[in-house]
Parts: C-alpha cells; sequence; structure tokens
C-alpha cells in the first residue's frame, strides 16, 4: 500500500527534487533512509532531518501525509 | 582541592630552567575559565607590545579548560597561545587528541612558558613534578619519531606528547604542534614559537583520578546522554560515519568549493576527492580521549604511515581543489608529510596553491624553483614544495614564511594572487556562500578563521530551531550580508566563543551538534561543583573575545585589518553560485554594526564601559584618563 507525503528538499538537494514533491508517493512502512534511495540522493548528502518540524534520522519512519525536510552538509571544519 | 580541575598553574622560565606554581583563586577560574581566557590574561599581563614573536620575550601559554579532561564526548580540547609569528597579533589554536585530559591529571591547569632554552629541552610533567629534561636526542625528529623517543626516555610508554616537528624547529611561520601524530594546534604559527624557545615538546602523564567531580553520578548521567544522542543525531551520525570529508561533494554542489587560489568554486575532480573518492582509502574511524564521536579518518595508502592520520576537508580542499588536484593518494601523502614535519595543511596548501598561481601567470618561472614550473594539478609539484618548505630549500625557504610575506619577497605583482587576512592563510570556505563565514574571516582575532561562528548554511528553514535557543528566531539567508547576519554572526560567536573557552569540541556540542547549550551548563555545574549557569559562560566567553581584541589593539590593529579579500569582492566566475559576491560596502557596515553591537567604539576598540562591565577593571585601557 502506498501513502503521500510532501517533500521539502533544501539548498544543493533541490537537484533531487521530483516534480511531484506536493504529493510524493511512498510505500507504507519505509523509512528516511529508503525514501533517499527512492530519490536518488547519495545517503552521505543528507545531514539534517526534520520530519514536519520535529528533528528525525534516517531511520526515522515516515507517516502519511508528513511533510519531510532535507539539508545537505554545508558547513565544515 | 577544586573539583574537575587542580588549582594549579606552571610558571616556566627556560632562561634559568626555573619554575614556580601559581595556586589561583576559584573566582580567577570562574573569571577567565579555560583556553583563550587564561592565555588572554597572561599575555595581556605580561607581553610587551611589540614583542618579537620568535624572541625570546614571548610568551607560551598551553592552557586547559576547568573541565577538560572529563569523560564527556568532545570534552578533550586544549588550548595554545602566544604573540602569532604570522600575524603578529593574538594567535590562539585548539587541539584535540590526548594531550589536553592528560596534562589534566598530570596536575596543572595550564603552562605560562617564558624565556629560550641555551640548548633544544623538552617538558616532562608527571603527578604534579616538572622536569626539564635535555632534547639532544629528540631534536630534529620527525613527530612520530619523537613521540617514541621521548616515551622511551622517560620510560613512560602512555606518556602524552605535544611536538613539533622539523618544520617547527627550523621556525616555518606556519608550523604546527602535533600530539598523537595526528592532532594538531594546527593555525597561527604556534610550531615556530616553540622552535624559538628550543621547545621540542611537552610530556605528561598522571592518573585521571587525581582529578575528582563535585557530582560524579551526574556526571556519569550526562556522558550517557551526551554518547546516545551522538548516534541518533543526524549530523554527528555522519561526523562519525563520514567525517569531515562530507563537506567536499555538499560545498562542491553549491558552488563553494575553494577551487584554484579561490579562482572558482566548482571543482571538477570533487568526487575523486570527496566521499566517493575517499571511500577507496577509508580504513576506519579514528577518536579523540572518550569520545563517541569518532569523526577522525585513517586511511590505507601506500606509502602514507596510518599513525599519521588521513586527510580531513580543510586538508583535502587545501592540496586538492585549492591546488586543482584530484590526486586523494598524493594529497594522502601532503597530510601525512605536513603531520610528520609540524606544518598546518591551511597554510601549506595555500602557499603552494600562491605559487601555483604565480607560475601559471609567469610571475614564478621555472628558474625560480630548481627548473621546474608547478601549476595547478601538478601533485608531484606540490609534494616537492611541502618537501621543500619543511627543508626550507630554495622556493620552499620563502613559501615557509607564509604567502603575504614570500609575495613581498617574490614581488613582480605576486601580491595580486596573495590572499591572507591579517596575515593569515584562509581556510577552504568562500564566504560568497556564506557570509557568516566572511565575518568570521574579517573579525576574528587570529585571522582568517573558519571556527569563530556556526556556518550560517546550517540553520536555514527549520533549522532555525538550532538557533532560537541563542535568541535568533529568524532562519538565516546564506548569501545575504544584512543586519540580521551581524546579529547571527555575534550570538554565534559568543557560542562557539564558549565551547572553545571550555576546551569542548564544535562537532559534538551546540547550535547544531549533539550536546545541548543546557547540557553543558549542566556538565560544568557537575564537573566542578559552581552555581553556575548560562549567563556566566556566555559573559566568560564574551570576556576571552574582548581580551583579544583588546591584545590585537596594542599591537596596532585597526578597522582597516577587518577585511576580506579582493576575490570575495569579485562575482563567482561559475557553477551555482555564479554571479554572489560581497559587496564591499555591505562589509563595511556589517562590521561597524557589530562593533555597536559588542560596545566597541568606531575604531574598533572596546570602550572603558565595556571593559568595566566583563570584570576587566585591571587593564589600562579600563582605567579613566579623567
Amino acid at each position: 500500500m502506498n501513502k503521500l507525503i510532501r517533500l521539502e528538499l533544501k539548498a544543493t538537494l533541490k537537484r533531487y527534487r521530483p516534480d511531484s514533491h506536493d504529493a510524493y508517493s511512498i510505500e507504507s512502512g519505509i523509512c528516511v533512509k529508503d525514501l533517499v534511495k527512492q530519490l536518488g540522493v547519495p545517503e552521505y548528502e543528507v545531514y539534517i532531518v526534520f520530519i514536519d518540524g520535529v528533528l528525525a534520522n534516517l531511520d526515522s519512519s515516515i507517516k502519511d501525509g508528513a511533510l519531510v525536510t532535507l539539508f545537505p552538509p554545508l558547513d565544515g571544519g | 582541592m577544586p573539583y574537575g580541575y587542580n588549582g594549579k598553574i606552571l610558571h616556566v622560565n627556560l632562561n634559568d630552567s626555573s619554575y614556580k606554581i601559581e595556586e589561583p583563586s576559584e573566582n580567577f577560574y570562574r573569571t577567565y575559565v579555560g583556553g583563550g581566557g587564561l592565555s588572554a590574561y597572561y599575555l595581556l599581563k605580561g607581553l610587551k607590545p611589540g614583542t618579537d614573536p620568535l624572541g625570546e620575550d614571548n610568551i607560551l601559554v598551553v592552557a586547559l579548560s576547568v573541565i577538560t579532561g572529563a569523560p564527556l564526548s568532545g570534552f578533550s580540547r586544549y588550548t595554545l597561545a602566544a604573540k602569532s609569528p604570522l600575524t603578529g597579533g593574538f594567535a590562539e589554536t585548539e587541539a584535540g587528541g590526548y594531550f589536553g585530559p592528560e596534562l589534566k591529571f598530570s596536575g596543572f591547569d595550564a603552562i605560562v612558558i617564558k624565556g629560550k632554552a641555551p640548548a633544544p629541552v623538552y617538558l616532562w610533567i608527571k603527578n604534579g613534578h616538572l622536569e626539564i629534561r635535555d632534547a639532544a636526542a629528540v631534536w630534529g625528529l620527525e613527530n612520530g619519531d619523537a613521540l617514541d623517543r621521548i616515551r622511551e626516555e622517560v620510560g613512560e610508554p602512555k606518556a602524552r606528547v605535544a611536538s613539533i616537528g622539523p618544520a617547527g624547529e627550523r621556525q616555518v611561520l606556519f608550523s604546527n604542534v602535533m600530539n598523537e601524530c595526528s592532532h594538531a594546534n594546527g593555525r597561527t604559527g604556534m610550531g615556530a614559537v616553540l622552535g624559538s624557545k628550543n621547545l621540542k615538546a611537552v610530556a605528561c602523564r598522571g592518573d585521571s583520578k587525581n582529578i575528582e567531580f563535585a557530582d560524579p553520578d551526574t556526571v556519569k548521567e550526562l556522558v550517557s546522554w551526551h554518547n546516545n544522542r551522538i548516534k541518533t543525531h543526524q549530523p554527528n551520525i555522519n561526523y562519525s560515519k563520514y567525517g569531515t570529508p562530507m563537506f567536499v561533494m555538499g560545498l562542491n554542489a553549491a558552488g563553494i568549493l575553494p577551487t584554484r587560489n579561490f579562482n572558482a568554486g566548482v571543482f571538477k575532480g570533487a568526487e575523486k576527492i570527496g566521499i566517493p573518492g575517499y571511500e577507496k582509502i577509508l580504513k576506519r574511524a579514528g577518536t579523540c580521549y572518550r569520545c563517541a564521536a569518532a569523526c577522525k579518518r585513517v586511511v590505507d595508502v601506500p606509502n602514507v604511515n596510518p599513525r599519521y592520520g588521513g586527510p580531513e576537508y580543510e586538508c583535502l580542499g587545501a592540496f586538492g581543489s585549492l591546488c586543482g588536484i584530484d590526486d586523494i593518494y598524493s594529497i594522502s601523502k601532503a597530510n601525512e608529510m605536513c603531520n610528520r614535519y609540524g606544518l598546518d595543511v591551511i597554510s601549506t596548501g595555500a602557499v603552494v596553491a600562491f605559487a601555483m598561481e604565480c607560475f601559471e601567470e609567469n610571475v614564478l618561472t621555472e628558474s625560480d624553483n630548481d627548473g621546474r614550473k608547478v601549476l595547478f594539478g601538478d601533485a608531484e609539484g606540490m609534494l616537492d614544495l611541502v618537501e621543500k618548505i619543511n627543508a626550507r630549500q630554495g622556493l620552499g625557504d620563502t613559501l615557509a614564511l607564509g604567502v603575504k610575506r614570500a609575495a613581498k619577497i617574490i614581488g613582480n605583482g605576486a601580491e595580486r594572487f596573495a590572499f591572507t587576512i591579517k596575515g593569515q592563510e584562509i581556510p577552504l570556505h568562500d564566504p560568497r556562500g556564506k557570509t557568516g563565514v566572511g565575518l568570521s574571516y574579517a573579525l576574528s582575532p587570529t585571522g582568517a578563521d573558519h571556527m569563530e561562528t556556526p556556518h550560517d548554511t546550517a540553520f536555514i528553514g527549520d533549522g532555525v530551531n538550532f538557533i532560537k535557543p541563542l535568541g535568533l528566531l529568524d532562519p538565516t539567508e546564506p548569501v545575504r550580508l544584512n543586519e540580521a547576519k551581524v546579529r547571527f554572526f555575534k550570538q554565534g560567536q559568543f557560542c562557539w566563543s564558549m565551547n572553545n573557552l571550555l576546551g569542548i569540541c564544535n562537532f559534538v556540542a551546540a547550535p547544531l551538534l549533539a550536546l545541548k547549550l543546557e547540557k553543558i551548563v549542566e556538565a560544568v555545574r557537575a564537573i566542578t561543583g559552581w552555581e553556575t549557569n548560562l549567563w556566566e559562560l556566555i559573559r566568560a566567553a564574551e570576556r576571552s573575545e574582548v581580551m583579544m581584541r583588546v591584545f590585537n589593539n596594542r599591537e596596532g590593529f585597526s578597522p582597516k585589518d577587518d577585511r576580506l579579500i579582493r576575490r570575495f569582492h569579485e562575482p563567482l566566475p561559475d557553477g551555482p553560485s555564479k554571479g554572489n559576491y560581497i559587496n564591499e560596502n555591505d562589509l563595511k557596515n556589517a562590521i561597524h554594526l557589530y562593533y555597536d553591537m559588542m560596545g566597541w567604539d568606531s575604531e574598533g576598540k572596546p570602550t572603558r564601559g565595556k571593559l568595566i562591565d566583563l570584570n576587566l577593571d585591571w587593564l589600562p585601557e579600563a582605567q579613566s584618563h579623567e
């Protein structure tokens, strides 16, 4: 069974944004890591994850209708 | 006996091998706390303006904080400070690793070193006792060999050692101090200061039981809380899994990966030196004392000794994109050579990139370098120049003075390609894509420094949640340089300055990483037993910044030194950030707004009111002139 989520890909990750980012279809039960793979984003390009504005990580599961926000690593040291 | 620290500061005079132990009050420690604060106090008290940084009168401070050595992840950092031979201003440089905690266990919170030994020596400190030992058999050795030899001589295989390599002995102006072969007090030329004092190393050994905590149960709980969060907080997961090399691909995709001496922000070879390339050489992660974050890298590269570690982001950028080199094997070799010889990877890469552009533009020719031009992309030529810088041979002897001085000596228009701020070479971050870093470069007391304030880029959109506890309620706009950016810069600077003062690694702590502000405060309370809070700690952070500024003002620095380089005011030529530049007027306005926010006058001098507000009444600058 599939569900629809919203995607917000920040900064350089915009280049991976699918046309259907406002109603993006994913399989039920998948986590952010699976989503990232499905989008074709290399895992090392995902640095910060929010789900509905709450801090999450690659292992977090995604609820129906959630807004998933991903940031790339752009700071450094 | 205080909790968390020794209450003892060791003063050593190398001229006559004398020493004394100072036992300052709790109020002294609460005022100056650690690293930059303690160092600035001793430099402002003891150093006359105009002192030769490489003369015997310079003062070298090795400083821990009151919490250094507690078993929380990232609490291992220590500071080296002096007047910088590279900038002529305040020098401070932090390193993680294992030396800081060991020095704490050996009985001292700081060492203040004056004078110059008549012949090479090293300090050996064990459980509160100092011995100044003959370094005849150690002088001339590379860092790894020096570490082995000193451990053998003192009969302590677990002694921790911070040493200079041959580059520091030869006073290369950007030489560094290394501990355990892969942890560097990299910047501002502290290796040359040790070299000028005939001081090869400081070695120490102590028992961690020498230090007690006020509330050991809470310390234990905090360790567990922090280490668990490091495992689930995505940015920290990335630091552990990929280390800082992850930034290569990110910054390249943004079009702000410094390339060919800051000529461009996109590097064709980024994949080869970023994570896809790095995965081919990665052996395992490395770490610092009791740190669960494990962001260090160990690599498996032929002809590279793994004990010197693998290249981190700054090194990949400096010898990679900045030099137009996409060969990760050669970059790994350059990293190993810098750590063996004791050279700062940022300044060394930058001075090579400067020379490359001079060759490209025929400002330097074959005849300046034994018949060889070294153009962008020439990995073999780059390694040869690193070798010559360490040996101070040929062109290397000129480059060993740093970009600014080398450009003057080379002449012939070389200054057009010479990029430094306050005399220090520029780290591998292009402020045209994150203007807060531009303010860091312009305003840091140590010259171009990328660790002065958190980088703007993590705090866009929902990222604002990380900085709300600093009173910053709006998301950042990385490429804008406006009033809001100055506010962000200042609050971020106070936060990182507090981390630096406490010797907490910025890769495990607020605002972005795992240890939240309130947990930092809880840790200081549980370790020291002080009834303290964020207010007091942030005030201490501001105090340390202000003291460094006062030091630089005494040395003749003025608002004209708070600047960026020509290239950052020109548009990026291509890539995703094409056309971005920093407007000179915007920068000037931002800097003067910062002075206003800080309570400094239009000449960038902290006012008498600000100094007295910060308990700095004792400074001559705080005296009334009426």
